[in-house]
């Protein structure tokens, strides 16, 4: 069937503990097929990988007429609160509760079933034994209980807390403070933590089991949870069991995630089916209604801000983002703006630019995080960014400038803060070094000044170099074998050398005259630039090998600082405070500045090169 | 189970679960896996891949990236949990 024509709204339901973020997808017209979907997202890190599949999951029944609810719980995603706020499995029973009775009341569905991955399962589950309008489940990796469900995520973390290095490893995996879990930079309270532990869906009740159906899938070979199917099955529902192929791949990595176009397509026709009777009728919608509201107004501390959905159009796609204003405090004249990091969409690793967004609202400075397109929620396919090179192309950063303009229309001040975390970052400096507007840069472990061949090839040399040193034969045979486009790159790379003026990008120095000159354009604009880079950073290795750290202190604009860690996204709980702590320092001193203030009067003056420690 | 079969069995589960940049009949029991394109969290599939097809459970104190770093190590810590069963 040709897929329907089909809308896409994002909103906000008002809820007790706080405003809940959806996207509603929908057919435009009147074809309607009375089934809704709504959309429970998994925890964490799982829901970055996911966040691009739910999307496209959802506009696909939105084109088969189902009305589908995508919602991020509270605590998470572009949601209000925190995941450090008490009662998080309440509140997020509570949304998917709200999200369910959406669908029945203003987009007329008549059944309701709710699609979760992982803990998203898990809340469904837990809203329908409570009562929620939801009739059917897609149930797909869900653990029969909230221990298993945390022993996986404890099990990943330490996996994780692997990767990185620090000075001290010790403060890597655990928070000190409260025993909060960091599964992957993603934090689990200590509070959450007890309430999951005490969930168990094989105990939960599920009446009118007998009018219920439930697509139980499982994770690429491994079946679903044995004891759940039983539960479900003993419970009367129509139990439906498939293998949820496709899952690995789709978890791989935001950048390198795949659409599991199998198994949607396998829960499109489950869905299509024609269902039983419905359990709960339009006259079953006692209490309150849900309310549906376009903006939202939160507390940060102690100053009110404002949150709202915000879309313009670029190219012919339309992209997407939310813009945190202040509301109680004096605006500043100066709009932030930060997009994605590689493909993690625009709440940025972390989570940090939505904490980012409303810290820096508070402070009266507007904050717009958006998703670049093919990112995210924005229009646009994915598949452009599956090579890093596609990633460092400096024609995205018109996507940023596109944004400043689009904010500029909306009477947002026309001075800018941009800033971002590797891609981000470098879309950020090339957006800088064409719009004035720009006058402060963040640029948090960018990737290079200027991405080429060449770059990537002295990268791999010096790696080479290094494991030859240690006597890592066998890795350079693993990396050899296992990435043979590096060797490519490499005899490319020196290929081209003879025909140095040809290209300049191919032969340049990590600090060339090309690089000179951008930083001269950026000094000669006043743009004050902090270049915050990670321990293990590609790009500190290119500084520190070729003696250019205190080349850097030319541009006296340009405050050098680094993360003492290697993790390109400092996931550990500590560096996520580190870098909010410089980000708002330099925020601040931007803010001083344009008031006219000394920059040394603010609270965190800046750091030369040899406060940097290098 | 013979040690060679259990190795058999583990590399079944990394076929399916590790999401290895090279072919696994390429992988030496000894080599690292995460050097050879297992992320973390493919790590934890093949944890719960293995759980599932030998009926045993990692305790806390074995799942640590060592434990999943090589084919070798892995049917060590999986020989280890079936002896214990066997206890």
């Amino acid at each position: 069937m040709r897929p329907l024509p089909t809308f896409e709204r994002a909103l906000y339901l008002p809820l007790a503990a706080g405003p809940v973020f959806g996207i509603l997808h929908g057919p435009a017209g009147a074809e309607h097929s009375r089934v809704g979907v709504l959309v429970c997202p998994p925890f964490g890190w799982d829901e970055l990988c996911t966040h691009r599949t739910i999307r496209v999951w959802a506009q696909l029944c939105a084109g088969a007429g189902h009305p589908t609810l995508q919602i991020d719980f509270p605590g998470c995603g572009d949601s209000a609160g925190s995941p450090r706020d008490p009662k998080r499995l309440e509140a997020w029973t509570a949304s998917a509760t709200a999200g369910a009775r959406l669908l029945r009341e203003r987009e007329n569905c008549q059944r309701v079933v709710a699609m979760g991955i992982g803990l998203g399962g898990m809340v469904a589950c837990r809203a329908l034994a409570e009562g929620a309008l939801i009739d059917d489940l897609i149930l797909w990796s869900v653990a029969r209980s909230g221990s298993l469900l945390l022993r996986e995520l404890r099990a990943f973390a330490g996996m994780v807390a692997g990767d990185a290095t620090a000075p001290d490893s010790g403060m890597i995996a655990a928070d000190p403070d409260d025993g909060a879990l960091a599964v992957a930079g993603f934090v689990m309270s200590a509070e959450t933590m007890a309430e999951l532990e005490k969930l168990d869906l094989t105990r939960l009740p599920i009446r009118d089991g007998d009018k219920r159906r439930v697509l139980l899938l499982g994770r690429d070979t491994l079946a679903p949870d044995r004891r759940l199917r039983e539960h479900l099955e003993v419970s009367g529902a129509t139990v439906t069991v498939g293998d949820g192929s496709g899952y690995g791949a789709m978890m791989v990595d935001p950048q390198l995630a795949e659409i599991p176009h199998v198994t949607l397509g396998r829960m499109l026709a489950w869905l299509a089916e024609t269902p039983p009777p419905a359990v709960q009728g339009r006259s079953q919608l006692d209490g309150d209604p849900v309310d549906v509201v376009e903006h939202v107004e939160l507390r940060e501390g102690s100053a009110i801000i404002r949150e709202s959905p915000f879309e313009f159009v670029h190219r012919g796609q339309r992209l997407r983002g939310v813009l945190t204003e202040p509301v109680s405090v004096p605006a500043a004249a100066m709009t932030a703006v930060v997009c994605n990091a590689g493909s993690v969409r625009r709440i940025g690793p972390n989570r940090m630019w939505v904490e980012t967004a409303r810290r820096w609202a508070a402070l009266g400075v507007p904050m717009l995080r958006f998703d670049l397109i093919g990112l995210g929620d924005s229009d646009g396919d994915t598949r452009r960014y599956v090579l890093n090179t596609d990633f460092y192309s400096e024609a995205s950063s018109d996507q940023v400038l596109a944004a400043l303009d689009a904010l500029e229309a909306r009477a947002m001040p026309g001075t800018f803060v941009v800033c971002g975390v590797c891609t981000g970052a470098y879309w950020s400096f090339h957006a800088a070094l064409n719009d004035p507007r720009i006058r402060t840069l963040l640029l948090v472990n960018l990737i290079a000044f200027y991405w080429g061949d060449a770059v990537g090839a002295a990268r791999d040399a010096r790696r080479a170099r290094e494991l030859l040193r240690k006597g890592s034969i066998g890795e350079i045979i693993r990396i050899v074998v296992g990435d043979p486009w590096r060797i490519a790159r490499m005899v490319r790379t020196r290929l081209r050398r003879p025909l140095a003026g040809a290209d300049a990008r191919e032969t340049q120095s990590p600090i060339d005259d090309q690089i000179a000159s951008s930083l001269d354009r950026l000094q000669s604009g006043n743009v004050e630039t902090l270049l915050l880079l990670g321990s293990g950073e590609p790009f500190l290795g290119d500084l520190v090998a070729a003696g250019l750290i205190d080349s850097l202190g030319q541009w006296p604009n340009l405050t050098f600082e680094r993360i003492p860690l290697d993790d390109h996204v400092f996931r550990p709980i500590w560096a996520q405070r580190h870098v909010a702590g410089i980000l708002d320092g330099a925020l601040r001193r931007a803010l001083a500045l344009d008031t006219g203030s000394s920059p040394r009067d603010a609270e965190s003056p800046p750091r030369s090169v040899e406060a940097a420690g290098l | 189970m013979l040690s060679a079969e259990r190795s058999a069995a583990i590399r079944r589960v990394i076929t399916d679960h590790a999401r290895l940049s090279v072919e696994v009949s390429e992988v030496a029991d000894a080599d690292d896996l995460f050097a050879l394109g297992m992320t973390s969290y493919a790590s934890v599939n093949v944890m719960l891949a293995i759980e599932d097809a030998f009926g045993v459970e990692f305790p806390d104190r074995m799942l640590t990236r060592n434990v999943f770093a090589s084919i070798e190590v892995l049917s060590a810590a999986v020989g280890e949990l079936a002896d214990d069963e066997l206890a």
